[in-house]
């Protein structure tokens, strides 16, 4: 990457680490949009701080590099800053319109970004927790969620950010919606239907018709994870779950986090004890059954960032950590692979 | 092949080191003096907040006797008051200003609110009421807006760049694109005083004059009294000046505090000169400022990510006290401050010129 967009490795700035939730795909052109991220230190530091390293001429980030990737043929065909000093956390595209939409980090706004044009306009700041997902609805609305855990959306008829009078489902026992922020989110086969988790601690599964009525309609599906001591703040690296994919079978997979340390202890988020566990939950019935476990000797397998089906119907769950980061492939049966599986053009 | 349990212990042990020295990195980076509170321009768990869009908080000012009012800019501008003291502890908006998306200043005249503002028809002077004390905000309350009213607009649509309020002659000193503008709040006339070169930022004097920059010139001053406008008081030093500066008063002795272009720090006594540069901010440019009782004073500069530093008179050193956060009231991460005004306690309000911006509320350390 460093090489493609002329910004090399020991240039001494942070560097052009990642992609994050920012692979968006043009299904009609077969364009993969594909925008980096910071968090890799310059060459001669241990870490690196967007907030400490914003004025050092020196080592600040460059800014979010966007990247056309033709698929057809493998090759990269322009590519542009999408904006300065700061990474992109999340992008969806808007086929129909030539926009791309992106949460940047670490301000937290959302641009959009004109591909006819090739230019970004920063649409406002959202909040300080950043999101980890957007998604499109039908009337080409923007949506995430700010850091008190409502739904925002960008609706470009009004060009205007506006903000959902209700919450997402939390648990009110411990928690008051702080935080609550889209994580995953993946659209289910039924159009108008997705369904999300966020990035805080206890998660819950919950599905989102953001096209019904004035905000949507939202229901709540229940904690994807284990039950924890709720004096503890339990660490959302810990307490996990991604990899929201739909298979061939009309099913909703997920992994999610298991663990078997006391919810107090200290014992860093990468211990192997921790299990990633494949879910598969049935949406019309709302049952769910464990399918399997992600295993690799002696490592932790539960931070799954996202799933994904192949042409083949066979899943894959991306695990982040411990590093190196890797992929796992769960073969399907054929039974699983005859309906198709709907488009996401999200990361 | 397996793993060894000893090759884990030591791996795990590496990590833990690793994240205590990323820990401690990550940590100097933000407010690391003083405690910084973001409020949200709403009575929390009992009102909406304003509008996300129209929450860019542009003007602050402290009533001597009374509550902290702000001013924002956006889709729509609005007045606010923040009670504080007490058992107070909320924002009441006190209403959109009709066909305002602007508000530059906000002045506490004895006895009304006067705020300047501008919209798509220009700019004019409005006026609304002095919040009472609330009974109790744990228990029950009563509150409630007063109408907001015109005084007076600039004629021929003109935008009103500052406003300053003199408080002995109770009149407001305006500047435009190119006038000097006063106002009077017991007649409600508003006349041009002159034309200047360029014209930008004011500030209030201990002599109770106006204070304004014609890098041309100098500074001038406008003594309301006399209604005489002197100009070229005081050369400037060599270097880039606009007029548009960040003022501040020092509590302590009245005297005011600006900044060059390029982050010179300056102080302007009653003598009518320019003791400086006392300080340089490494950043620019400034955007807010103001001093606590003691005489320090605390600004923020640097664009996208502001960067708040404290300059202390007694030893003239600057420090760099990092990105504002709040991890009381709201848990939020503050990048651009646009106004500022002291408290009667020495607490610092800073204005967040943001998209749903808060008002933070700094209490500086204690000195030993």
């Amino acid at each position: 990457m460093d090489k493609v967009v002329d910004d090399p490795r020991d240039s001494g700035r942070a560097t052009q680490c990642k992609i994050h939730y920012s692979f968006a795909p043009s299904y009609g052109d077969g364009i993969m949009y594909m925008a980096t991220h910071l968090s890799g230190p310059p060459l001669e530091d241990t870490a690196y701080s967007p907030w400490l390293s914003w004025h050092d001429d020196r080592k600040c980030f460059r800014g979010a590099a966007l990247l056309a990737f033709d698929t057809a043929t493998d090759k990269v065909l322009w590519w542009d800053t999408m904006f300065p000093r700061e990474g992109c956390r999340c992008l969806v595209i808007d086929e129909d319109r030539g926009k791309l939409f992106s949460i940047s980090y670490p301000r937290d706004h959302m641009f959009e970004y004109d591909l006819e044009t090739r230019s970004a306009r920063d649409l406002g700041r959202i909040g300080s927790v950043n999101a980890q997902a957007l998604f499109i609805d039908r009337r080409h609305r923007v949506w995430t969620t700010r850091d008190d855990g409502r739904l925002v959306r960008y609706d470009p008829d009004i060009d205007r950010i506006e903000v959902s009078p209700t919450l997402l489902p939390f648990d009110p026992e411990h928690q008051n919606g702080w935080h609550n922020v889209l994580y995953d989110v993946t659209p289910a086969p039924d159009p108008n239907t997705l369904y999300a988790i966020p990035w805080i601690g206890h998660p819950r599964l919950m599905l989102i018709q953001p096209n019904e009525g004035d905000w949507g309609h939202i229901e709540d599906l229940g904690p994807v994870n284990q039950d924890h001591d709720l004096s503890v703040p339990i660490s959302k690296d810990r307490d996990h779950a991604g990899g929201l994919v739909f298979a061939g079978d009309g099913m909703l997979y997920y992994v999610g986090a298991r663990w078997s340390n006391p919810d107090s202890d200290r014992t860093p988020w990468t211990d192997p004890s921790m299990q990633g566990v494949i879910w598969q939950f049935d949406t019309q019935t709302r049952e769910r059954e464990e399918v399997g476990i992600l295993q690799v000797p002696g490592e932790a397998t539960h931070y799954v960032s996202r799933g994904a089906v192949d042409r083949n119907g066979d899943l894959f769950f991306g695990r982040v950590c411990p590093p190196p980061a890797g992929i796992f492939r769960v073969p399907l049966p054929d039974a699983c692979k005859r309906r198709p599986v709907p488009r996401r053009p999200w990361g | 092949m397996g793993i060894k349990k000893k090759d884990i212990d030591s791996k795990l042990a590496e990590e833990l080191q690793l994240e205590a020295e990323v820990i401690q990195f990550l940590q100097g980076t933000f407010t690391k003096e003083g405690s910084m509170v973001a409020f949200p321009l709403s009575f929390p768990g009992a009102s909406k907040p304003i509008p996300p869009d129209e929450s860019r908080i542009t003007a602050l000012a402290h009533h001597p006797d009374r509550f902290v009012y702000g001013g924002t800019s956006g889709a729509a501008t609005h007045l606010f008051v923040g009670i504080f003291a007490r058992s107070g502890g909320c924002i009441l908006d006190l209403g959109v200003v009709e066909a305002a998306t602007a508000c530059v200043s906000i002045m506490c005249a004895d006895d009304t609110l006067v705020a300047a503002v501008n919209g798509p028809a220009g700019g004019r002077f409005v006026s609304t009421g002095y919040q009472p004390m609330p009974r109790d905000l744990l228990q029950e309350w009563h509150l409630g807006r007063f109408p907001i009213e015109e005084i007076a607009s600039v004629p021929s649509g003109g935008k009103i760049t500052d406003a300053v309020l003199l408080p002995r002659a109770q009149c407001v000193i305006a500047t435009t694109v190119s006038a000097l503008l006063r106002l009077d709040l017991e007649s409600g006339d508003l006349r041009e005083i002159t034309q200047l070169d360029e014209v930008g930022t004011l500030a209030l004097t201990n002599a109770g004059s106006a204070i304004g920059i014609e890098p041309a010139r100098g500074l001038w001053r406008y003594d309301p009294e006399s209604d005489r406008l002197d100009r070229a008081i005081c050369a400037i030093p060599n270097g880039s000046w606009s007029a548009s500066t960040v003022w501040s008063v020092d509590s302590r002795d009245g005297s005011v505090l600006l900044f060059d272009d390029d982050g010179s720090l300056y102080r302007f006594t009653d003598n009518d000169t320019l003791d400086g540069p006392l300080a340089q901010v490494p950043i620019g440019p400034v955007t807010s400022a103001a001093t606590t009782k003691d005489g320090r004073f605390y600004l923020f500069a640097g664009d996208g990510i502001a960067k708040q530093f404290i300059f202390d008179p007694v030893t003239n050193a600057l420090t760099d006290n990092g990105v504002a956060v709040s991890v009381l009231q709201s848990r939020r991460y503050g990048y651009v401050f646009g106004a500022a005004c002291t408290g009667p306690d020495g607490q610092i309000y800073f204005g967040e010129t943001d998209y749903n911006g808060h008002l933070w509320i700094y209490f500086p350390s204690i000195r030993k």
